[in-house]
């Protein structure tokens, strides 16, 4: 016996697929949905065919836009002599909120994993070493602290020093508002290793 | 249901919704074993550095029907050195990725556990990572329970004698006599009969200062891992990873594990 009719047990099923969404919180979205005046049903599913249509990957750093390129690599006044490499475009965003940084971007769509069976050729590490010109001074590599990170990171480094450019990581240790007796040995040990004079 | 306390190693992780990851614990008293670590990719989240690849922590866990979550942990010995070079970070992946395709979920091996940690000591240290392989998997296939046969005939029985040829299908060198049992075995020399033979019965601690000629290693090399695949019957994934970095290390005259 179908407990739902079909376009509620189709919209479920399609809603579960959603990362981090089970078959208990997709059934209550379904039902709240059902619930939503026409007009706001008809906005969330024209917004997410127009986003799914519009944006594409730029051609330059491969973060998502709508135009191509990006409203950053297009933007004059950034240093273009910089390109910070990310794993995600939601890094993007976030160190885009720090106002701090002003130079361009380059998103790998992922991090080497080798036990996942991702290596460099599953993601976008010949797009930049395509981005490396004469006048890129330095790559920050921002790929997060953790294995898979350190490993993309070390393999760019690797791959960037026959060309002379001059390659950084970002720093890790005590989160702002952390507290230095909860911090783990080897996050102590990189802030140590990170510390500088005031 | 409840909670547990027991020292485990980390052997690999899965991303899991919004902020968590479902680890693959090695421990002494449970063998090979998954638990959820809650909000662990959060930067405040207090299980961060404890559950890190490689990472060997004492874990207070809650017991669950379907997946048990750990609780706390408190680091004894992060293996940071493997974390911050490229080589030993992947041939610590590799012995971490056979480990867990040769060992069963929660089938207790105290033998077993100490030789990986002791494995992990030892990497930070060792210089050719090559020969490290190659006696990590020699000495994890005989704690497995499955030794190659390497000081007699594997099929005879006998001494061995004159030309010699390695089944891993077999388990072993073929004798002289019985060569025409594995039409598959690979050739191999003498010298290496007696490397394989030193790996098993030496400690890492005798065997860290052993140097081998270039084609006594490649030699193995093309021994032990077909040995190795054919008791896994699966393709090793972090093997295609330390071909890359090799050949990264030629490319830009960096030596890499050799």
């Amino acid at each position: 016996m179908a407990y739902y009719a079909e376009p509620v047990a189709h919209l479920i099923d399609e809603l579960s697929r959603l990362p981090g969404i089970g078959p208990k919180t997709a059934q209550r979205l379904a039902f709240y949905i059902l619930k939503m005046p026409k007009d706001r049903v008809a906005n969330l599913s024209e917004a997410i065919t127009k986003a799914r249509e519009s944006i594409i990957y730029c051609s330059v750093c491969g973060n998502f836009t709508d135009t191509d390129p990006c409203g950053i690599c297009r933007a004059t006044y950034r240093d273009r002599s910089t390109i910070m490499v990310v794993e995600d475009p939601r890094d993007v965003v976030a160190l885009e909120k720090t106002r701090d940084y002003k130079g361009l971007y380059h998103v790998l769509h992922g991090a080497i994993s080798p036990l996942e069976g991702i290596g460099p050729d599953d993601i976008k590490i010949k797009e930049l070493l395509s981005r490396i010109t004469p006048g890129v001074k330095e790559i920050i590599l921002a790929t997060n602290p953790d294995v898979e990170g350190e490993a993309t990171a070390m393999y760019i480094a690797r791959l960037l020093k026959p060309l002379g450019v001059k390659v950084t990581r970002i720093a890790h240790g005590i989160p702002v508002g952390g507290d230095l007796e909860y911090a783990d040995e080897v996050t102590l040990t990189r802030a140590l290793e990170g510390r500088r004079e005031i | 249901m409840g909670l547990y306390r027991t020292d485990a190693i980390v052997l690999g992780h899965r991303n899991i919704g919004e902020a968590d990851r479902i680890l693959t614990l090695f421990s002494p008293v449970k063998g090979k074993m998954h638990a959820v670590a809650r909000g662990v990719r959060r930067p405040h989240n207090h299980l961060l550095g404890g559950t890190q690849l490689f990472t060997y922590s004492n874990f207070l866990i809650m017991e669950s029907r379907t997946l048990d979550s750990i609780s706390q942990c408190e680091i004894k010995e992060s293996f940071y050195k493997i974390r911050t070079n490229l080589e030993h970070m992947a041939y610590g992946l590799y012995f971490a990725e056979i480990l867990r395709a040769s060992t069963p979920v929660e089938d207790k091996n105290q033998e077993l556990f100490s030789f990986f940690l002791k494995t992990l000591y030892f990497l930070q240290e060792w210089r050719d990572l090559e020969l490290l392989s190659r006696i990590y998997e020699v000495k994890l296939m005989a704690i497995q329970g499955f030794a190659p046969e390497i000081f007699r005939c594997v099929s005879c029985g006998e001494k061995l004698v004159g030309k010699m040829r390695f089944s891993p299908a077999l388990g072993g060198v073929l004798c002289a006599r019985c060569l025409e049992k594995d039409v598959k075995a690979l050739d191999i020399s003498r010298e290496s009969v007696a490397a394989l033979q030193i790996f098993i019965k030496k400690p890492y601690r005798e065997l860290i200062k052993l140097n081998l000629p270039e084609n006594i290693k490649k030699q193995l090399k093309n021994i032990t891992h077909p040995f190795i695949l054919h008791h896994l019957d699966r393709k090793l994934r972090t093997l295609d990873f330390i071909n890359d970095i090799n050949c990264l290390g030629v490319q830009t005259g960096l030596t890499g594990g050799k």
